[in-house]
Formats: C-alpha cells, structure tokens, sequence
C-alpha cells in the first residue's frame, strides 16, 4: 500500500524520436487512422472487460524504471481483449504481455542498437516501433522450455540493456500490434477509448497518491501535484459532471483514500481518475508521446476438446 | 410302397425342398441405405467407425445413420439461414454431443463404451484436420458442407458398408 510504496518512473522523452517515428506512419494521427469513429458519451471502461476475460488480473508494480514497458504492455494485453469481447475476433487470450520484453524492444532493437548503456528509460514512439515491429512475448509461458516471469527486475534490465534475445525474437513477431496513432488531446482518447482501443500515455505530470471525493461522493481521483516522467495506460473515460480519463498506472495497490467502486477492484488502488482539461496538458497537442493501439494479433483460436462429449 | 419305405420317401423330398426353397436373406444385410457413399478419401477414413460397429445390431446400425443423417442434414440447411444457429465450432460440436446424446444414447438405450472402439474410431475420423479437426473456428458454407459429408461417412459407416 500507500506507506510501502516507491515511484518508480522512466519516462525518457525523445521528441526527435517521436516526430520521427509518427512522420513514418501511414495514417499518423486519430484523424486518419479514425475518421468515422464516433462515440456516446457513455462511461467506459475497459478494465472491465480484461476483468471479465481473466478474473485473477491484478496490477503489478515495476521494479525498475521500466514505466513505458508496463504502460505498452498492458495497453496490448487491453487490446487484445477488446479484440476478442469487442470485436468478436476469433482468438484465445494471450495472458499478460511481459513488459520486460516490450522495455527491450523499445530501448534496444526498435533503435537500431546493438546495447543500451544509458540507465533507464524510454519513450511512447520507441515502445509503439517496439510492439508494432518486433510484437510481443507473454510472462510465464514456455518459449523453447524457458518461461520468464513479470515484475523481475533483473530481466527488464538485462533486456533494457541488451535487447530481447534473439532466439525469442520469432516468438514476440507472432504477436505484434497492427497499428498505432497519435492521440493529440482528450477528445482523440475518448474516440479511441469508447471504440475498444486503449491508450499508452506518456507525461510529465505528477499527482497526489490519495484519491479525492467529488460532489457526487464517487472517490478515485487524482489531483495534478508534481512532476511524474511516466508512461501509463488510459483505460476508460468518465463523462457527467466531470469529464475524466481512468490512468493505470503500474505501481500496484498504490493509491489511498476513497475509491470509485464502480472500477473493477483489481483498479480501484492501481488506477485514477484524470479531468479532461489535465488529460489534454498531459498529452501536449501536436508534442504528444501518446499513442492508441489497434489489431492485436493475438493467439490461435482455442481448440475443441473433442467432438463426442462422452456420449460413446 | 410299404409304409417305411413311404416315410422315406417323404423324408428324401422334404430334404430336397428344404434346399430347393431360397434361404431367408441375413438381416443386417439386408438393410439398404439410402445414403450415398462418401468420396473414397472419407470412405477410407470412415472405416475404423464401421469396424467399430461390428457387433451393433440393425436396430443399433439404423439409429447410429439416422442421428447422423439428421446432423448432416441439419447442418447443411443452415446455409440457408440467416441467423445459423451454429456459427462456429464450438457451437456445432455442442450441437453434434446433444444429437448423439437423445438420438444414441437416449432413444437407442446405447451405454457409453458399449462399443469399446467406438469413441476412439469417431473421435480420431472428426479430429482429423482434414475432416473436421479440432480448432475452434469460425464456420462457413464450405466448413458446413465439409461437416455435412463427414456425418454422412459418419452415418454410412453406421449401416454396415463404411
């Protein structure tokens, strides 16, 4: 909880690296990747739906500065989901997506490097390039008889400095992110959101670790206060009284004060709430690191257990 | 004549007659099938189900074709629905366990394991990726029909000639 806690950030901006990254894609910004995507102003959030598809899910924290690995590698677990209960795709849940894998790909091989001795860190374009070009991998499960876990600390930065190996490579192009684009401002998060697509946010901006209350007694909010170099996940968006983005961030159960019990419990402590008018400061207009995801390619479908039942 | 050679007489003639008349057909051979043979691909991969079913009775031959047949039929029409009730694998297998489930076991009072072989013969026939297989997938008019023909191999082999 709260008096356990230790922030750990890693958010290293590269506007270069960014601008040069969005110039590279076909449909750039949430205008052209998006043009018909429209939305209600209905309260979503997509939480729920990873929830439902593995009830166990519970936020884990970072152990290094590996922020943008967990904010990205989260975004493509939501994706997926939403892929499956959304969009009806045919396709088995993959599991959690090990963010150790997507903080290498974005600080070693999504750069063209062949190590990366520069503490740690990243940024939103790096880990879009990492997950759209070098895919993903999934914690505990067995790649050529080894698994590798989440949350380890010796592995995001033994792969923060020398790149996924190489051997593990085939496995994660299995698995890539189809598409990314940039999402510019609050209402670019709610068209993403609404239509079943998360967000991976990158910001400088700080927040109090206890929620506020607002006038309708719902708890979960966060107030800016400080200076956070972060990569987390928007994961749902608010309307009403007080338009809001719902942040998940990866630092566990780390917020007190009251919660918003309409959250799922597995986010009601790991994730806030975000006002719009802060949500756009965040993202920063055209100097946004912020992208959404589209088209998991995700696991092959599950497969029958037989075709009798018993019966004979 | 004295009256032995009488009885004998009789008993030559009824001896003759009783392998003059035509014998009485074997049963179980006797059933004709409606369904047509499956392609001979199917034909060979059907065939551990018929060995399978050697020891059925016609009673248990004809209930084995008919569930099929049904299935197949069945699941042929919904190309032509606009809603199908099976739209993947899933759903059609679950479909196919509760056919077999009221038409075999149910009506024909057939036990599972009666037929040692069966289950393993059925299974393996559907399982094979060039019939059915096992994936969970979405189906088609082409994956209704490929399933439409294996319930027929399926029912074919019930009825003694797979």
């Amino acid at each position: 909880m709260a008096s356990e806690f230790k922030p750990q950030f890693g958010y290293d901006p590269s506007p270069a690296g960014t601008t040069a990254f969005v110039s590279s894609l076909a449909r750039p910004t949430m205008a052209e990747a998006g043009p018909h995507l429209s939305y209600l102003q209905r309260d979503v959030f997509l939480g729920d739906l990873l929830v439902r598809i593995d009830p166990k899910y519970r936020r884990g924290r970072q152990p290094i500065g590996s922020c943008v690995g967990w904010g990205w590698s989260l975004s493509a677990q939501v994706l997926a989901v939403c892929d499956i209960a959304v969009r009806g795709e045919r396709e088995g849940y993959c599991g959690r997506v090990l963010e150790a894998a997507t903080y290498g790909f974005s600080r070693v091989e999504a750069r063209g490097l062949d190590k990366n001795w520069n503490g740690d860190g990243s940024y939103g374009a790096a880990a879009a390039k990492a997950v759209t070009k070098y895919g993903t991998l999934i914690a505990d499960r067995d790649y050529d008889g080894k698994t590798y876990p989440s949350a380890d600390a010796a592995l995001e930065r033994a792969w923060g400095r020398d790149g996924v190996p190489d051997t593990l490579e085939p496995h994660a192009a299995q698995h890539k992110v189809t598409e990314v684009t940039l999402v510019r401002n609050f209402s670019d998060v709610c068209k993403a959101i609404c239509n079943g697509y998360p967000v991976a946010l990158c910001s400088t901006q700080g927040f109090k670790m206890e929620f506020g209350k607002d006038s309708e007694g719902h708890g979960g909010w966060l107030t800016a206060s400080g200076r956070w170099a972060h990569c987390q996940m928007i994961g749902g968006v608010m309307f009403g009284k007080r338009p809001c983005a719902v942040v998940c961030n990866s630092w566990a159960d780390c917020y007190s004060g009251p919660v918003d019990e309409r959250l799922p419990d597995a986010f009601r402590r790991s994730a806030g709430k975000v006002d719009a008018d802060v949500i756009d400061k965040m993202i920063g207009g055209d100097d946004s690191d912020t992208f959404a995801l589209a088209g998991y390619a995700g696991f092959a479908p599950s497969q029958l257990s037989d075709w009798t039942g018993g019966v004979l | 004549m004295n009256a032995n050679a009488a009885r004998l007489s009789a008993a030559v003639v009824l001896v003759i007659l009783a392998f003059a008349v035509p014998r009485q057909p074997n049963r179980a051979a006797a059933v004709v099938s409606p369904i047509p043979a499956p392609a001979a691909t199917l034909l060979d991969k059907v065939r551990p189900v018929a060995d399978a079913l050697a020891a059925a009775t016609p009673s248990e031959r004809a209930v084995w074709a008919e569930v099929w047949e049904k299935v197949a039929r069945t699941v042929l029409a919904e190309s032509a629905s606009k809603e199908p009730l099976f739209p993947d694998a899933k759903t059609l297998r679950a479909f196919t366990v509760a056919s077999l489930e009221i038409g075999w076991r149910r009506v024909a009072g057939v036990s599972p394991a009666r037929f040692p072989d069966l289950k393993s013969a059925a299974e393996a026939f559907l399982a094979d990726p060039d019939v059915m297989g096992l994936d969970d997938v979405r189906l088609d008019d082409a994956a209704r029909r490929k399933f439409s023909e294996a319930a027929h191999a399926l029912a074919y082999a019930g009825i003694g000639r797979g």
